[in-house]
C-alpha cells in the first residue's frame, strides 16, 4: 500500500492537517487532523510502498515505546489511513 | 472602506507569502476577528488569497486568525493548488491536441507565469491563453477546434475562445496588448528577433513559452491595457514582480529599457517598477534597470487596489441592487478617468486605446 500523493500535510496552528479538497463544482472538503505520531509516519512513508511492519519501524525509530504497544499503534494507524481513504 | 492599517497589514502579509520571508513588523498584531475577515475578503477580491495565506502561515499561531477562518482559508488555498494541478492536466491535453493537428502554439500568461513564483501552486489560475504567430495557424486552430466539435466564439480576427473540459481557452493571433499603431511594426520585429523562447515542462510534455524579454513586455503591456480600461488586481502585479525576480539575470536591462522607450511607455514602467519595489517587495536589484529617480507610485497602487479583479470590485463604478452584483457600471466615466490618469505616463497608448476599442465596437 502507498499513501496518496495528491494530499499534503499542511500546518494548521500548532499542528498539522490534511485537506482533501473534493472534486467537481461542489464545495465539499474533508479535513483530517493528525497527531504527532501520524505526522511522523506520513512524512517518512510518503512515496514508499509500505505495510504494518514499515509503520512499526518508524514508531520504534522515533519514539521510546514497547514493541507490542508500537505494533498495536501501527495496526490502528494503518486501519485509520485505510478507513479515511488516505491510501492508494 | 478599508483603513490604512488594513492595507498596510495586507501588503505585509502578501510580501511575506510571495517571497517566503518573515513578517516585517509584528507591531500590528494581534488583529481582531473583523479585521482578519476583511483581509481574507480583500485577498479573494484581489485573487491572491493563496499567497496571502502563505504570509499568514509565517505568523506565530498565537497571532493567526481564529481556527474557523484559518480552516476556511486553508481549504480555499488547497483548492487553488488542486485547480493548478487540474489546469496543468488540461494544458497537457491542449498541447497534444494542437500537435496532433500540426500546430505548435505558445502559451501566454497563466501557468507559464506561475513557474516564476516561489510556490507556483499558490498562484490563482484563470484560463489558458495560446498564441499563434501566423494568421494561417490561427485560422487553422479555429477550424480544428470547430471540427473537434467544440463551439468557438470569434472576437474579430485576432482572438477566439472556447471551452475545453470546463476550462476557458483563448486563442490569440496578436501577441501584445498595445494599441499604439505607430509601434505595431516594431513589435513584430521584436517578436521575430527574440523568438528564442523556452519551454515549460509539465510531466513529460514540453509547452512553448515566450523568451524572457517578450514575456516581460507581454505581461506589462497586459497590465497597462487593463489599467486603461476597467482596472486590474494584485495578482497580475505579483506576476510582474515574480517575473522580474525570476529573470533578473536573464534580461538585458538596457535593451528592455530601450524597448519601453520606443514603445512610449517608459514613464509608466518607471512608476510600475517603483510600485513593485515599494509595495510588492521586489528587491530593487531585481529590476532590469536602475530606478533613475524616486517615483510616487501610491496613486497607481490606489487605482489597482480599488480595481480589484479586473475592476469588478471597484465600488465607485459598481452598484449593487438588492444584494445582487450587476457588473461594471458607468464604464464611460471609468474609462475617461483612466485616460486622464495614465495619459502623462503612456500618452500614445492612452490615446490609442479608446480609439481602437471604439472602432472595434467593444
Amino acid at each position: 500500500m502507498k499513501l496518496r500523493t495528491d494530499l499534503s500535510l499542511r500546518r494548521f496552528g500548532n499542528g498539522y492537517i490534511i485537506v482533501d479538497p473534493g472534486q467537481g463544482q461542489q464545495d465539499i472538503s474533508k479535513i483530517y487532523t493528525f497527531n504527532e505520531t501520524a505526522v511522523q509516519v506520513w512524512i517518512e512513508l510518503q512515496g514508499k510502498e509500505f505495510n504494518v511492519d514499515s509503520v512499526l519501524a518508524v514508531l520504534l525509530d522515533n519514539y521510546e515505546v514497547e514493541e507490542d504497544v508500537a505494533e498495536e499503534d501501527a495496526v490502528r494507524l494503518v486501519k485509520q489511513f485505510e478507513k479515511q481513504g488516505l491510501l492508494f | 472602506m478599508e483603513t490604512g492599517k488594513e492595507i498596510a497589514v495586507f501588503l505585509m502579509l502578501l510580501r511575506a507569502g510571495l517571497w517566503r520571508k518573515p513578517i516585517e513588523n509584528l507591531d500590528y498584531f494581534p488583529l481582531n476577528q473583523t479585521t482578519w475577515e476583511r483581509l481574507y475578503q480583500y485577498g479573494v477580491q484581489q485573487t491572491v488569497e493563496g499567497i496571502l495565506f502563505e504570509g499568514v502561515q509565517q505568523l506565530d499561531p498565537s497571532l493567526q486568525p481564529s481556527k474557523s477562518l484559518l480552516l476556511k482559508w486553508l481549504v480555499r488555498t488547497e483548492k487553488i493548488r488542486q485547480r493548478n494541478r487540474w489546469m496543468n492536466t488540461r494544458l497537457v491535453e491542449q498541447a497534444q491536441f494542437y500537435r496532433n493537428c500540426g500546430l505548435d502554439p505558445t502559451l501566454l500568461k497563466g501557468q507559464g507565469l506561475a513557474q516564476s513564483y516561489v510556490d507556483p501552486t499558490l498562484r490563482m489560475s484563470g484560463d489558458i491563453d495560446w498564441y499563434f504567430d501566423q494568421p494561417q495557424a490561427f485560422a487553422r486552430a479555429n477550424a480544428e477546434v470547430r471540427q473537434f466539435g467544440l463551439p468557438l466564439i470569434e472576437a474579430g480576427k485576432i482572438s477566439s475562445n472556447y471551452h475545453w473540459q470546463g476550462c476557458h481557452v483563448d486563442q490569440h493571433a496578436q501577441l501584445f496588448d498595445l494599441h499604439n499603431p505607430f509601434v505595431k511594426s516594431y513589435l513584430k520585429e521584436l517578436e521575430e528577433h527574440f523568438d528564442d523562447g523556452s519551454t515549460l515542462l509539465i510531466g513529460k510534455t514540453e509547452i512553448n513559452v515566450l523568451s524572457p524579454l517578450l514575456q516581460t513586455i507581454q505581461v506589462n503591456a497586459h497590465i497597462l491595457k487593463h489599467l486603461l480600461s476597467f482596472g486590474i488586481g494584485l495578482r497580475q502585479i505579483c506576476d510582474a514582480a515574480c517575473l522580474y525576480a525570476y529573470y533578473s539575470t536573464a534580461l538585458d536591462g538596457q535593451l528592455l529599457k530601450e524597448v519601453y522607450q520606443r514603445l512610449g511607455i517608459i514613464r509608466w514602467v518607471a512608476v510600475l517598477h517603483q510600485l513593485l519595489v515599494d509595495f510588492i517587495g521586489l528587491p530593487e536589484q531585481s529590476l532590469p534597470f536602475h530606478l533613475e529617480k524616486e517615483q510616487d507610485a501610491t496613486w497607481m497602487m490606489q487605482d489597482i487596489w480599488t480595481g480589484g479583479n479586473f475592476g469588478f470590485y471597484d465600488t465607485a463604478y459598481v452598484k449593487s441592487k438588492e444584494g445582487q452584483f450587476v457588473g461594471r457600471r458607468l464604464k464611460i466615466i471609468r474609462l475617461w478617468k483612466s485616460f486622464w490618469r495614465y495619459l502623462p505616463y503612456a500618452p500614445l497608448e492612452a490615446i490609442s486605446f479608446p480609439i481602437v476599442h471604439y472602432r472595434s465596437g467593444r
